[in-house]
């Protein structure tokens, strides 16, 4: 454990907590059976539940489909505008440590090498976080492998832990502190004896994972994995559909659309997917990625080498829905044990 | 729980096959994977059990571009779209040898889940015996009759074999015969309409339905990259369009595998998309699709006695 300072809490602290958010904020919080965080209309918030939604955080920072600008043809001139929708500052509650991770990968996509995307930005900082830290992984799950740790506290405002039924312990932010306030709540350091228990937890729950494995340290050499045929091997069964993509939290690429509507019309970006036939596909016709097995060389590669290479962290927080949702079992982590070497621990 | 298929490594060199559309073991009890085997040392690990839910018809296209014939394993749902594929001239009927399965069934993997406790618990392991099932997870173990566990579609398979084949490796456990008595029944239109924009909204427009489908082979869909036909915005009306769409173009060709449903991220009701228009189809053309009539395919043939009604409901 770090020397970040553990807060103690009570079950109907957090629970103050959510009310008092809900006066100000639009509060978010996951539900069964859709797809997504929905808004927290009524009923009692959540202190914690089993899993994480099918849909990861990015739809509320980074959506589907987004208008960029509003275009209005005029004689032999076009004039352009900004798109009118308010941003409301709104509450993400019961995010995992995974989907909070994948936060601060995107802030390196989208905040940093020299341009800032405005739309993200906005978006993100009118965004309040209150995590809950996992007590049991999926089957699938495999963040543990990915060496994270704790979740990076630049992106949570709050990231609670249960001991138990009654008992939280919690890192606060800068702004989560304000929020305390707001909330009229008082914060107690957590005893030693707290902070042992939940080392004991954390021990346990690193234990339980069914996937485990060790990454290499040194990565293969890029040339060397153009023609590797381990690509065209496990790229057969492929279905080369969107699920993978649109379910991982870290995944990013887009395409821009532009809607004219006789004169008005505006230009948006959307989702696009990287297996996608036409992903490459330029105006003339050329298509360096007309192959399937090179399209999943590409994302294999763009989450164990480019984006590391990039943005000095790999791009795979260990979410494992792409393991849960792929209709074949495509297998990510086989993957970047390929590209990055090591080996599945027993 | 998997299914004796020595035989089909005999076949494999006496036909001389270069390549084999099959099954291998995935990492968990409750995955099977579609493999391409390139040679008879690989057979090895060929599979078929209960999990071994993929309609392997849709790799055939790709497959027959490497290699003049190809063997593949079917069970008779998957069999039925070789059929389709035949009818529509998409795939000569002697570049493949093909082997009908001794099918028990396939386990719907959302019924299985829905057996947890919760979300988090494992599922260690999984084994037949008879009509039940042992489903082993990590602190207690159930036991589930197989017909509680099996997709909808296998309920009603009503086939000893596929309808198209070369070598039938065993003969299917045959469940009740197929049958639209509960397709589209009793609902009004404002709660079909209520229904559908709720699982329309659900939509992320991933395409897997479509990718999955052995049907949809066209190399250019219309629904993807024209955003004058479809826009890429995932709301509940464009996804509507897409999803309804599918179903039209496949009116008259899906022949019920099931294969979109079980792929859905998101559970959208596949099945109440497609089953609907093949009900349609059976009662007014009298064709269903899946059955070796040397009938042409449905909308490429018309009579001058078809009525032109347009139905009511």
């Amino acid at each position: 454990m770090n020397n970040d300072r553990f807060f103690s809490f009570s079950a109907s602290d957090i629970k103050s907590l959510g009310e008092s958010l809900k006066k100000k904020y639009a509060v978010f919080v996951p539900r069964k059976d859709e797809k997504n965080f929905l808004k927290w209309e009524e009923g009692e918030i959540l202190l914690d539940y089993f899993g994480n939604t099918v849909m990861p955080l990015k739809h509320h920072l980074f959506p589907q489909f987004e208008k960029l600008f509003l275009f209005k043809g005029k004689k032999g001139s076009v004039e352009f505008s900004k798109t009118e929708e308010a941003i409301e500052e709104s509450v993400f509650w019961g995010v995992r440590p995974c989907d909070l991770k994948s936060v601060e990968l995107l802030d390196k996509v989208f905040l940093s090498k020299e341009f800032v995307d405005r739309k993200y930005k906005e978006k993100r900082e009118k965004t309040v976080f209150v995590a809950f830290y996992c007590l049991e992984p999926y089957q699938t799950c495999f963040c543990s492998s990915m060496q994270y740790g704790l979740a990076d506290r630049n992106v949570s405002d709050f990231l609670f832990f249960k001991l138990n039924d009654e008992e939280y312990l919690g890192l606060v932010s800068e702004r989560g502190e304000q929020l305390l306030a707001e909330a009229s709540l008082n914060k107690t350091i957590a005893s030693e004896e707290q902070l042992a228990r939940l080392n004991k937890m954390f021990e346990e729950f690193r234990g339980r994972f069914a996937i485990k494995f060790e990454m290499g340290s040194k990565p293969g050499e890029l040339k060397d994995f153009f023609n590797d045929p381990y690509f065209a091997d496990v790229s057969f069964k492929c279905l080369a559909c969107g699920i993978c993509t649109f379910v991982c939290p870290t995944c990013h690429c887009f395409a821009i659309e532009d809607n004219p509507d006789k004169d008005n019309g505006y230009r948006a970006r959307c989702w696009d997917y990287c297996l996608s036939s036409d992903f490459t596909l330029m105006a003339g016709g050329h298509n360096p990625r007309a192959q399937k097995s090179s399209r999943i060389r590409q994302r294999f590669l763009h989450k164990g080498f480019y984006f590391k290479d990039r943005y000095d962290v790999l791009g795979c927080v260990g979410c494992g829905r792409c393991l849960m949702k792929c209709p074949v079992s495509m297998d990510i982590c086989n993957g970047l044990l390929h590209i990055r070497g090591g080996s599945i621990k027993k | 729980m998997t299914s004796d298929l020595s035989n089909i490594k005999e076949i494999f060199v006496k036909e001389k096959l270069p390549l084999l559309l099959g099954f291998s073991q995935g990492a968990n009890c409750y995955n099977t994977l579609p493999r391409l085997f390139r040679g008879v040392s690989e057979l090895d690990g060929l599979t078929f059990n209960l999990f071994s839910n993929h309609n392997l018809a849709t790799y055939v296209l790709d497959v027959l571009n490497e290699a003049a014939v190809v063997g593949i394993l079917v069970k008779p749902c998957d069999g039925k779209t070789i059929v389709e594929l035949i009818r529509e001239n998409k795939i000569p009927r002697e570049k493949l040898v093909i082997f009908s399965l001794p099918c028990k069934g396939i386990i719907d993997t959302r019924k299985l889940f829905s057996l947890k406790e919760k979300e988090t618990e494992f599922i260690t392991d999984i084994g037949l015996s008879g009509e039940s099932v042992r489903i082993k997870f990590d602190t207690r173990v159930v036991d589930v009759g197989l017909s509680l566990l099996l997709e909808n579609k296998c309920l009603k398979c009503g086939l000893k074999q596929s309808p198209v084949y070369d070598y039938v490796v065993g003969e299917t456990a045959a469940l009740a015969s197929k049958d639209y008595a509960d397709v589209q029944t009793g609902k009004t239109e404002k709660e079909k309409r209520s229904f559908w924009m709720k699982e329309y909204s659900r939509c992320i427009r991933c395409s897997a339905c479509r990718n999955v489908c052995p049907m949809c082979y066209c190399t250019k869909c219309v629904l993807e990259g024209s955003p004058d036909v479809l826009r890429k915005e995932s709301g509940a009306r464009e996804n509507g369009e897409f999803l309804m769409i599918r179903a039209m173009h496949l009116a008259g060709r899906c022949v019920g595998c099931g294969r979109c449903s079980q792929v859905c991220p998101v559970s959208i009701h596949h099945e109440g998309l497609h089953s609907p228009v093949s009900k349609y189809i059976l009662k007014t053309f009298d064709f269903e699709a899946g059955k070796d009539t040397g009938r042409l395919p449905l909308l490429s043939e018309a009579k001058i006695e078809e009525k032109e009604d347009f139905p009511d409901e």
